[in-house]
């Protein structure tokens, strides 16, 4: 087997499953993560020339978060043309959201399905470095890199998604508590 | 430290990227404000949610052997770049420079394509940037530098560590020179972003003051003369040579910073 095949897989294939999720995150369902992760994986293998800087991880999630924004762009490009509305944003991804079962309802505290659903419920650019932030914890200079933007932009980004979480989640929280 | 100042860096004390000075500050404020208190703990509380809670999508089970496989079948696909590359690259040295920025941020490519894209289709997003735009950009960048951790990336005085330090970061080169016997110091220095495209960011000290220099392949490539600029008590000399743009920024008086830039174009 040649050699940059043998350092792909060593280097690169560990931090897979950080870069489906990822993609998951970004695109909000599991076919389009899938058909994304395939292209960006080849992508990758191609642009591969032993080691990228001395942070495989961040390369890869860079490579994956473009070609998921590729995707985004040629297939749902309202998504990433959305103006953020603060509050009507969120809820009403909240309230589109069918309702679950109550075995399932069982299965996954209340708590943590608001959460998961005010974060896919974020902006996109908001989305991203919430994710790469609480999940991955890249740093704010590896978050700047993945998503090309400046460091005081990924502050701005993620105290701005902090505080719509907060705010989308207490609401949650207190509907629940009054029905 | 005010309240305000507080709330703007609380998300970096949280995510422990201030420098020991900053920390510091933020805890001591924090230790004699309640309302600043209590935001620092619904933030941590938000953290400890969101890393206990996200759901960490798993990929399909078979998704990394399928993948494994078709590299091993699609070997011969890295070479075919590859030589593409090479065959460019005879063409002449601009358009070298040109494959090899493709090779190396082969994989970014596509994304810049998308960010062009994006520009165009999504204007309240990405804004034209106009040269005051440009200038706020460079400015920002500057005041960055000081307020978080992030000064430097390689914090070396010697040019000899500092300009190898851009190579395999950046697709052009930057000269680096030390004026220390001029007075300024090198410092080390810095990637940045500036219109989205990455900046080498070079350090230098003068006495207390810190000036960064800011350089990147220019757009237009015309030669442009050093223009003078200043805002919200920041002094910026900016200037175009061999297709390259410059911005000094920094806060020391006119006339060190004046000297600076003559020293630095005498040398680019």
């Amino acid at each position: 087997m040649p050699d940059h095949v043998a350092s792909f897989e060593q280097l690169v294939l560990p931090h897979l499953q950080a870069a489906y999720n990822l993609a998951r995150w970004l695109l909000r369902n599991d076919q389009d993560a899938e058909d994304v992760m395939q292209e960006a994986s080849v992508r990758a293998f191609r642009s591969f020339d032993g080691i990228r800087g001395n942070n495989p991880r961040a390369w890869l999630l860079a490579v994956v978060r473009n070609s998921a924004y590729t995707f985004l762009q040629q297939n749902r490009a309202r998504e990433l043309a959305t103006e953020f509305d603060e509050d009507l944003h969120v809820e009403q991804a909240l309230s589109a959201r069918a309702p679950e079962t109550p075995e399932v309802l069982l299965l996954r505290s209340a708590q943590q399905r608001i959460l998961n659903e005010a974060v896919e419920a974020l902006p996109i650019e908001f989305r991203e470095v919430f994710v790469l932030r609480e999940m991955e914890e890249l740093s704010y200079r590896e978050i700047a890199d993945v998503a090309r933007i400046p460091i005081g932009t990924v502050m701005s980004r993620l105290s701005r998604a902090r505080r719509q979480l907060q705010a989308a989640v207490a609401r949650r929280e207190q509907a629940g508590s009054a029905s | 430290m005010i309240c305000a100042e507080t709330r703007r860096v609380i998300d970096a004390y949280v995510d422990n990227e201030l420098d020991l000075r900053g920390a510091l500050e933020v805890e001591e404020h924090i230790a004699g404000c309640p309302a600043c208190g209590a935001e620092e703990r619904v933030l941590r509380e938000l953290q400890a949610s969101a890393r206990a809670h996200l759901t960490r999508h798993p990929m399909p089970p078979d998704f990394e052997a399928r993948l494994i496989a078709r590299l091993r079948g699609d070997d011969a696909a890295a070479p075919v770049v590859r030589a593409a590359a090479e065959h460019v690259s005879a063409a002449g040295p601009r358009v070298v420079r040109r494959a090899r920025r493709a090779w190396r941020w082969g994989a970014l490519a596509p994304a810049a394509a998308a960010v062009a894209v994006l520009l165009v289709a999504v204007p309240r997003f990405w804004p034209k940037q106009s040269q005051a735009s440009v200038e706020d950009a460079v400015i920002a960048a500057h005041v960055r530098s000081l307020l978080a951790n992030h000064l430097t990336d390689v914090a070396s005085s010697d040019q000899h560590t500092v300009k190898p330090w851009f190579q395999g970061k950046l697709d052009y080169s930057v000269s680096v020179t030390d004026w220390a016997a001029e007075g300024f110091p090198l410092a080390g220095g810095r990637l940045d972003y500036v219109e989205d495209m990455p900046a080498a960011a070079l350090v230098y000290k003068r006495a207390q003051h810190v000036i960064n220099l800011f350089v990147w392949p220019s757009k237009s490539g015309s030669e442009e003369p050093v223009q003078r600029l200043s805002r919200r008590g920041y002094g910026a000399y900016r200037w175009s040579k061999d297709g390259m743009s410059y911005w000094a920024v920094s806060d020391v008086n006119d006339a060190d910073l004046r000297k600076f830039v003559e020293l630095t174009r005498r040398e680019h």
